[in-house]
């Protein structure tokens, strides 16, 4: 990240923030759709959580550190907005196009579809952790530290959320052995 | 394949799964938002330099009433040692009859893990920045004012907590996001404080009870200084604005421990307009209870 663009951006400076946005909008959004399962909400919560780390770009004193503070803003902003809108979060998924003539299709949208399912189930916080850890790339110390959270507790809550999605896969792949006629 | 990795081939697989592409329309709408959004102040700075008028103060005069009249409701049940008057959860934010409105900080467990409420009254409300451990009790005005007037006390969670240097607390050179200069939590906050060069002790230490918990409170004079805390975890110190000094106040500080947490409350002003704001702050302290 541009520490001189994090800098003018502070204090107050429109296009650079407007660059910041182009340079960090698709990595945030990443996040928001994966943590909360629904693009149409993640767009929402990535509105809210970009303009408000507009808002509160002064209380950033270490520019460095802009990506990981942009990820607690945003994952504060999905523990917010999620419990409003989950009565109307959608709940199918459309599955690509180019993986349907895949030999292994059959598996593969079983498995994904249980792993979808398992982590629906999960609380916003280990799916926070899950995701800033596997799809970013951060390791434990920095998702505890972007999160504000303790290492012991964000190690805790990938614990479980890696539990409950190898659970699932581990179902998902016996299902498929009794359906193939050979025993789990 | 083992499991292991199929196991991670499939979580890999289901995470790429969709497009990370913002919407231009959704990027579009923040550019346009912000055009119109102004950028806070911190938390923690003095929020305000304009003089009150007389009518604000008749005004704030009500407020502190209708303030210790919802107190004393509030603590004497308390005192008789008949139960708290906040053993029922109730729902957060509400409203009382006399216009208090209660947050509840369990509403932001996930970052301020002390459980406890206050009353508000009309005109004040609460700034969650989500920061681990931070909640700012502010005097926004009702109608709500411009930042610029709004004031304020400070709610920090002491745990691991970090405090400035005090060999360089003291000083109106701008500072710098350097952790380096902050050190250890000290076992007695209010010997560091009242031992701080330039510093003048107005009262205290001396006992104060927040929420049926005895607590220890000071209020000093200080010159132009550089933030105190440095929260665990977070990005920033609290308190400085944009230079990292905040000017010479005169200040609050109250410490309680309970429920396995130190509360830090601190509360500053120009030493003109301390007395009357900090009447309202303290009326607002002791409203507290610890869930």
């Amino acid at each position: 990240m541009d520490r001189d663009l994090v800098e003018r951006a502070r204090s107050g400076d429109q296009e650079a923030f407007a660059d910041l946005v182009h340079q960090v909008s698709d990595s945030l959004f990443g996040v928001a759709r994966r943590i909360l399962r629904d693009p149409g909400l993640a767009e929402d919560v990535l509105q809210n959580a970009l303009v408000t780390i507009w808002r509160k770009l002064p209380h950033l004193r270490e520019p460095d550190r802009f990506e990981a503070w942009a990820y607690r803003i945003l994952v504060h902003a999905c523990y917010a907005d999620a419990p409003r809108n989950r009565r109307w979060a959608a709940t199918v998924r459309v599955l690509p196009v180019d993986r349907a003539d895949e030999a292994d299709d059959y598996r593969s949208i079983s498995d994904r579809d249980e792993l979808e399912r398992a982590f629906r189930h999960l609380p916003l916080d280990q799916r926070a952790v899950f995701i800033l850890h596997h799809h970013v790339g951060l390791p434990l110390v920095a998702v505890a530290e972007a999160l504000g959270i303790p290492d012991g507790t964000a190690r805790s809550r990938l614990h479980y959320a890696t539990r409950a999605l190898r659970t699932a896969f581990e179902a998902s792949r016996a299902q498929i052995k009794v359906q193939e006629g050979r025993p789990a | 394949m083992s499991d292991d990795r199929a196991f991670e081939r499939a979580t890999d697989d289901w995470l790429a799964d969709g497009s990370d592409r913002t919407p231009a329309s959704a990027v579009d709408a923040v550019l346009l938002a912000i055009k119109t959004t102004p950028q806070e102040r911190d938390l923690g700075i003095p929020w305000r330099t304009n003089p009150m008028s007389n009518r604000f103060r008749l005004a704030a005069v009500a407020v502190i009433a209708v303030i210790a009249v919802g107190v004393l409701a509030l603590n004497l049940p308390r005192a008789g040692g008949v139960g708290g008057p906040g053993s029922s959860p109730s729902p957060s934010p509400s409203s009382s009859p006399s216009s208090l409105t209660v947050f509840d900080t369990r509403t932001i467990a996930t970052h301020f893990p002390l459980a406890m409420k206050v009353s508000l009254p009309a005109g004040w409300k609460t700034i969650d920045d989500g920061i681990v451990g931070a909640l700012g009790i502010v005097h926004t005005g009702d109608p709500e004012g411009p930042q610029s007037t709004w004031w304020g006390a400070d709610l920090f969670l002491v745990e691991e907590a970090q405090i400035h240097d005090p060999s360089d607390v003291v000083s109106n050179v701008p500072a710098k996001p350097d952790r380096t200069r902050f050190v250890a939590w000290p076992t007695d906050f209010f010997a560091y404080i009242a031992a701080l060069p330039g510093i003048t002790v107005v009262s205290g230490p001396e006992p104060i009870n927040v929420g049926g918990v005895a607590g220890t409170q000071i209020v000093v004079m200080t010159p132009p200084m550089h933030p105190l805390v440095w929260l665990k975890g977070d990005f920033a110190w609290m308190g400085g604005g944009a230079t990292g000094v905040d000017p010479a106040q005169e200040r609050r500080f109250v410490i309680v421990t309970t429920g396995g947490h130190t509360l830090f409350v601190q509360f500053g002003d120009d030493a003109s307009t301390f007395d009357e704001r900090d009447a309202e702050v303290r009326a607002i302290l002791a409203s507290i209870t610890f869930e």
